[in-house]
């Protein structure tokens, strides 16, 4: 997994660059958001190709409303309800879509979250905490940002002495580390 | 520890969030927390994050479409500075390999038809093979076509034309080769990036 988002700026501040024309503002800001506006159509049952087309028209979509959306903000709901606009009217454009897709083979843990309402509330609620946690680790250290992503982002739990070994680190100063690091997120992360 | 009035420390916490205390322990953290509204606070919150990262399933996007995403940016400017995007149309029918759509008008049966989606708009085509030229053919679906300017690029040759008052176009013939078709509407700009008109 890699962490790409940009942590420092603010969405208002990227947005007020993107107003100028600063490419790298549009750039962060892409990077920031490319994997909340590419979930959502993916949770929706789209594949890639379709869900790369409405990725595409969210983010063209800003590009156009870049002077008129009143709450720089409020960008994260802005585009969030943009991408779920655009998938809903790509899947009543074309319903077999949907249908078609959900008998894809894809990885197992997007099926597994899917359920019957194409896009709910909870699911976005638990992405953009997600997405914050996400940001959250990638304010920490090297050092904090590898043992957390190397102890928590895999659904089974590792061993110390697997960790210890991938980062070549001591394995009695796992557990330490880890609530050192989990401790700084908690300070850094609200939801 | 005393549970009525020392707190769990935080790295005690964190082993009974991820269930790595021993039963002893775990009886008395939780008898503590039944009593510390802050150490049930806590490990609530401990539990919730650790759940979030353990169930991270969402995918990154593909880096070509970041890609594109990002270039959509600096790609298109008007006269007057105003931004417009460029969309990659997706093929969403091709005659060739399915049944003919309805609406397929009589042909030439070695004409093929493309339907490209992009937004709001449709790209019809139609590709007529021609010796060892091509004839693209087609109609766009959608608001504010008129007028619009269609190109076809490659390195094999190239043609431009205007969408007529029913949004239709006929490029001029272009030899076998690869190509690129820009369609330039009022709003956005749509490619279709990749066209391989091949005999």
């Amino acid at each position: 997994m890699v962490l790409l988002e940009q942590g420092e700026l603010k969405d208002e501040d990227l947005l007020a660059g993107c107003r100028r024309g600063d490419d790298f503002a549009w750039e962060a800001l892409v990077h920031r958001y490319q994997r909340l506006v590419y979930s959502i159509p993916r949770h929706a049952g789209l594949n890639y190709d379709d869900s790369a087309e409405v990725f595409q028209e969210v983010f063209a979509a800003l590009i156009r409303n870049l002077n008129s959306i009143d709450k720089p903000e409020r960008l994260h709901a802005w585009l969030v309800t943009t991408a779920r606009r655009k998938t809903s009217r790509l899947i009543s454009k074309f319903p077999q879509l949907q249908q078609t897709r959900r008998t894809e083979t894809e990885p197992e843990q997007i099926s597994e979250l899917r359920d019957d309402a194409p896009l709910p509330d909870e699911v976005l609620v638990r992405i953009e905490q997600q997405r914050r946690i996400r940001m959250g680790i990638n304010k920490l250290d090297e050092r904090c940002k590898q043992l957390l992503v190397a102890l928590f982002y895999r659904p089974e739990p590792p061993s110390y002495a697997e960790v210890a070994r991938a980062l070549g680190i001591p394995e009695g100063s796992v557990g330490p580390t880890r609530a050192r690091c989990l401790q700084k997120l908690l300070h850094l992360v609200e939801y | 520890m005393n549970s009525s009035f020392e707190h769990i420390s935080f790295a005690k916490l964190t082993d009974l969030a991820e269930h790595r205390l021993k039963a002893d322990e775990r009886t008395e953290c939780f008898a503590h927390i039944r009593v510390c509204l802050k150490c049930a606070t806590d490990l609530s919150r401990l539990q919730n994050t650790i759940d979030l990262m353990r169930t991270d399933y969402g995918e990154d996007a593909p880096r070509d479409v970041i890609r594109r995403s990002v270039e959509m940016f600096r790609s298109h400017f008007t006269s007057n500075k105003q931004f417009l995007p460029l969309i990659t149309a997706v093929l969403s029918f091709d005659s060739r390999s399915a049944s003919p759509a309805y609406g397929l008008r009589s042909v030439a049966h070695a004409t093929y038809q493309l339907i490209y989606s992009a937004g709001d708009y449709d790209l019809d085509l139609r590709l007529t093979p021609q010796e060892d030229e091509w004839i693209l053919a087609g109609q766009v679906l959608g608001k504010n076509c008129v007028g619009a300017k269609v190109d076809l690029e490659g390195m094999a040759g190239s043609s431009s034309t205007t969408l007529n008052e029913l949004c239709e176009f006929t490029l001029p013939p272009v030899p076998n080769g690869d190509y690129r078709l820009r369609l330039r509407l009022t709003e956005m700009n749509v490619e279709v990036s990749e066209l391989r008109l091949r005999a």
